[in-house]
């Protein structure tokens, strides 16, 4: 009871903390946009789209920006975020109470993103709009419209990672979760994210210097 | 005063704030007398402020998020009309056996692959590993970066019993509070054997 009340606290701080980031914390509040997340999901088993609407509302940045993290690709990261919301949706009576909803869901996005990620390791299809894109320079309406330079480098420098260091990384330094979250999420102990931990960000100074240094930025 | 090799060691988890009561406090007085390790440290650092400032990489499109979740919603409603076909499949049933039958067979088998395709394994680590007929211990295995576990890989590969026996001292002991030393350690053993022996033994 405890850990349910505890856990149910930590999701609720985290959906504010998120509502409060996106500003729909402003909008005027019906039942659904004040209920716990573990409120909606006991009603999404019920069948109420406007819960399941709102679960989407409260979590399809964090879910699409985590999923663009791991997988480094707009199109991806959006399947990846869509498809996750359907497993939810079609999971919902498999929700266990005692945990948190969004380390649930975490868990579904990151291991969609992962099988993405060997998916495109077998085999790499470049789509032909994404050829026509790379010739003329342009982007689709709804990729990138404002890259920064670092924000390129840094993704490039995640994807040279290896996707279990890659995960850990984007959950803790990006997502900004704990390591006891993370463990929740892709289910190994604490000693064992703390491990990959050190080790990811061993390799990404690593490999951001090895990056600057092809590049000709002296680092001070 | 711990040496400058075991707080290098140490310094990617002190960077983004891992590191708590002794281990935290020893580190940082090392640093504030150490220009070298301050370096590193400040190096790591840098790195992860940089990855925390990437959280939302750039801008999407004003209408992204409503087509997102339009696109959800639409989604939603084709599985719950596919479901009501289900619903009306199992209706079938009662009325045709034979189709029925056949109907509920595909049903079956369809809901068996989407419960295999989402289901976990949790690896045993409670268990000691096995031990091999040449005296080593057999370590399964899993694959490191699944977390939920879609799948196993379905390696085994023996690693010796000393280095089994310290992976193993040091991964439980870095579960409970304690010096820097075990990290140290780990750090050390790992980096002699290779990390997939302390990922592999210790999911």
């Amino acid at each position: 009871m405890t850990d349910e009340r505890s856990a149910m606290s930590g999701s609720e701080t985290l959906a504010k903390r998120r509502l409060a980031k996106t500003g729909a914390a402003d909008e005027p509040k019906s039942p659904e946009r004040t209920a716990s997340d573990t409120d909606l999901v006991r009603r999404v088993q019920e069948g109420h789209e406007d819960s399941f609407r709102e679960l989407v509302r409260r979590y399809q940045k964090r879910a699409y920006w985590l999923a663009y993290n791991v997988v480094n690709d707009s199109e991806e990261a959006r399947d990846v975020a869509q498809e996750a919301f359907l497993r939810v949706f079609k999971s919902a009576d498999r929700f266990d109470y005692r945990r948190s909803f969004y380390t649930w869901f975490y868990r579904i996005v990151v291991n969609l993103a992962i099988d993405h990620l060997r998916k495109r390791s077998v085999s790499r299809k470049v789509p032909l709009e994404d050829l026509a894109e790379m010739e003329s320079g342009e982007r689709r309406p709804d990729a990138r419209m404002q890259d920064t330079e670092l924000g390129e480098e840094i993704l490039d420098v995640l994807s040279g990672l290896p996707e279990k260091y890659r995960t850990v990384i984007v959950l803790r330094d990006i997502e900004e979760l704990s390591c006891q979250e993370i463990g929740l999420i892709i289910r190994c102990s604490h000693a064992t994210v703390r491990w990959r931990l050190h080790q990811a960000r061993k390799l990404f100074r690593e490999h951001w210097a090895r990056m600057r240094r092809r590049k000709g930025v002296v680092e001070k | 005063m711990i040496s400058c090799e075991k707080v290098q060691r140490i310094l990617p988890l002190h960077a983004g704030g891992d590191l708590r009561g002794r281990q935290e406090h020893e580190i940082d007085e090392h640093l504030s007398g150490c220009l070298g390790c301050y370096r590193l440290y400040q190096d790591y650092l840098e790195g992860v402020v940089r990855l925390r400032a990437s959280r939302e990489p750039f801008e999407v499109a004003p209408d992204f998020w409503t087509e997102f979740e339009q696109d959800v919603m639409v989604s939603v409603r084709e599985e719950t009309s596919a479901s009501t076909v289900s619903t009306h499949t199992l209706r079938l049933a009662a009325n045709r056996p034979l189709i029925g039958a056949a109907a509920s067979f595909f049903l079956a088998l369809t809901a068996w692959f989407v419960f295999d395709e989402t289901r976990s394994i949790t690896p045993d680590v409670g268990s000691p590993p096995p031990v091999a007929a040449n005296g080593q211990h057999i370590i399964p295995i899993y694959d490191t970066s699944l977390g939920a576990g879609l799948e196993r890989v379905g390696v085994r590969r023996s690693v010796s019993t000393r280095e089994e026996a310290e992976v193993h001292r040091l991964m439980r002991r870095l579960d409970h509070p304690g010096g820097p030393e075990e990290l140290y350690e780990l750090e050390r053993v790992l980096s002699e054997y290779g990390s997939e022996a302390g990922d592999g033994f210790y999911r």
